[in-house]
């Protein structure tokens, strides 16, 4: 398994310099997004490197060579999970590191800080978003997905904050959303990772299925 | 002993093609060439070994074992060398070697060294500077650095230059000197047999039409020539082909002895070459559509 993850960060050496600057490039360009600052950044991040593993295997056909080994299918698909967790904890530990260096340069920049709600931000967010786009992929493969995904990650990206708005400002309803406002903080946090796991879980189960079928 | 590979009825169906009921059997030991033109359903055959598709009926067995059930463990003895690389582009030859080894139980390095070394290859090239010969030597590099029984080659000499392809059947005689390892070779360049394949299966549109010692397909069948009037006299179910030309005619039979003890005058009969076996088995001079 750990080879297999090994490897996405091994076959995509410059593209993990071009996050880097990504990231780098989100601290100078997005300095009124405040809090949101780390999760948005290293979100992207791991979702640039996560699809561009998908992209080079599917340009070098490498899921032939893959499949060819004695490897099991469903272990291929497990590692791709992992592959894009890991790519948030390095790029959470980047980020740290860059904000150091550019705090101590005492550059004129507000940059956000690696907490605790900033890291539950970039685990949900990466579930979601993996969590959606892995399945087609292993169905389909990365070119024939890339359209689906597309609109599927536009139309949760920007529908979601348009439905919690609507819940939080309709008077009326209580609701799941009116359940959580009166919950500790700790305890929504929880039920937010908890619920991400779940559908990380979910969609590693239908993705291993859809592999299982797919035909090279 | 179990065979390395035994095919029973297996079969495949697309909506343009289907491979019927196709059975052939590979003993340690022997070098199988798998032979017929381009869309026969070799690749097909050799995908569905490396369950690289789903079979729609039959049975694979691989060591004696199911190669699905069993498919970790019979992939493990399994080197295989397609058709193009399969790798990434744009790691090294040492960095792919560190991707694939780990997967393997008896993963050897000092055999992985020593093959780039034979062939030539510089283990800090990135894959994508190898030439098409190049990428070929070190597919079977891999396929060769981890004791495998079984190697399983999908065209691997198809766009590769003369020299090359000697090479490669050079190292396939001498690994065969090991009577526990087998190879099935699929071409559609028969030269390539002629040196090295002790059996020879021949698949024309998704059956298989001919699978026999290679010695026995050549001594057994033979090209006939003679004038047109003999022609009409040949035995038509002995006949897998005729050439006419202005002269006379060439004929593949399936038995020359049939034809030297029925003429013994008017008739010339030479030894085919695998070639001639797959051109007159698979081409548009076949017996069958010929009418005669």
């Amino acid at each position: 398994m750990l080879n297999l993850v090994f490897k996405d960060f091994i076959i995509q050496k410059k593209s993990v310099l071009f996050a880097l600057l990504y990231i780098v490039f989100f601290m100078f360009a997005f300095q009124s997004i405040g809090q949101a600052m780390y999760p948005a950044s290293v979100t992207a991040f791991s979702y640039i490197l996560g699809m561009g593993a998908f992209a080079l295997d599917d340009k070098n056909k490498t899921d032939v060579m893959f499949n060819c080994l004695p490897v099991k299918r469903s272990l291929l698909v497990t590692s791709k999970y992992v592959s894009v967790i890991l790519f948030a904890a390095f790029g959470t530990l980047c980020y740290g590191l860059l904000r150091q260096i550019l705090v101590l340069a005492q550059f004129p920049l507000q940059i956000a800080p690696v907490d605790g709600q900033g890291l539950i931000s970039v685990l949900v967010s990466i579930c979601i978003m993996s969590g959606i786009s892995y399945p087609l992929i292993f169905k389909l493969g990365y070119v024939k997905a890339k359209v689906v995904n597309f609109v599927l990650i536009f139309a949760v990206v920007a529908g979601l904050p348009y439905v919690l708005n609507k819940l939080i400002q309709d008077p009326g309803k209580e609701g799941i959303l009116g359940a959580f406002q009166n919950l500790p903080e700790t305890t929504v946090r929880l039920l937010l990772i908890g619920g991400a796991l779940v559908l990380l879980l979910v969609s590693r189960f239908v993705s291993v299925k859809m592999y299982e079928k797919r035909e090279f | 002993m179990t065979p390395l590979l035994e095919i029973k009825n297996l079969r495949k169906n697309y909506t343009a093609f289907s491979l019927k009921d196709i059975s052939f059997t590979l003993e340690r030991g022997f070098i199988m060439g798998f032979i017929g033109p381009n869309g026969a359903g070799k690749s097909t055959t050799i995908k569905l070994i490396l369950n690289l598709i789903k079979k729609d009926g039959g049975e694979i067995k691989i060591f004696g074992k199911d190669n699905i059930k069993n498919e970790r463990e019979v992939k493990n003895k399994i080197g295989f060398v397609l058709d193009e690389s399969y790798y990434y582009e744009d790691v090294t030859l040492l960095e792919m070697k560190n991707i694939v080894a780990p997967f393997y139980k008896e993963w050897d390095d000092e055999v992985f060294h020593r093959h780039l070394k034979n062939f030539n290859l510089p283990a800090e090239k990135k894959i994508k500077e190898l030439s098409k010969g190049m990428k070929m030597k070190y597919s079977l590099a891999i396929a060769l650095s981890h004791h495998a029984d079984l190697l399983i080659m999908d065209e691997p000499t198809s766009g590769l230059d003369p020299l090359v392809r000697s090479e490669l059947l050079d190292i396939l005689t001498e690994l065969i000197q090991d009577e526990n390892k087998g190879v099935l070779f699929s071409t559609h360049i028969t030269s390539d047999l002629d040196k090295v394949a002790d059996y020879v299966a021949l698949i024309r549109d998704g059956e298989i039409v001919l699978n026999d010692s290679k010695d026995d397909i050549l001594e057994r069948h033979g090209l006939v020539k003679g004038p047109k009037e003999i022609l009409k006299q040949l035995d038509s179910d002995n006949v897998i082909g005729v050439r006419e030309n202005r002269y006379g005619f060439e004929a593949l039979v399936r038995d020359k002895n049939r034809v030297l003890k029925r003429f013994k005058e008017g008739v010339m009969t030479e030894k085919p070459t695998l070639d001639d076996i797959l051109i007159y088995y698979t081409g548009r001079n076949r017996h069958a559509e010929l009418g005669i």
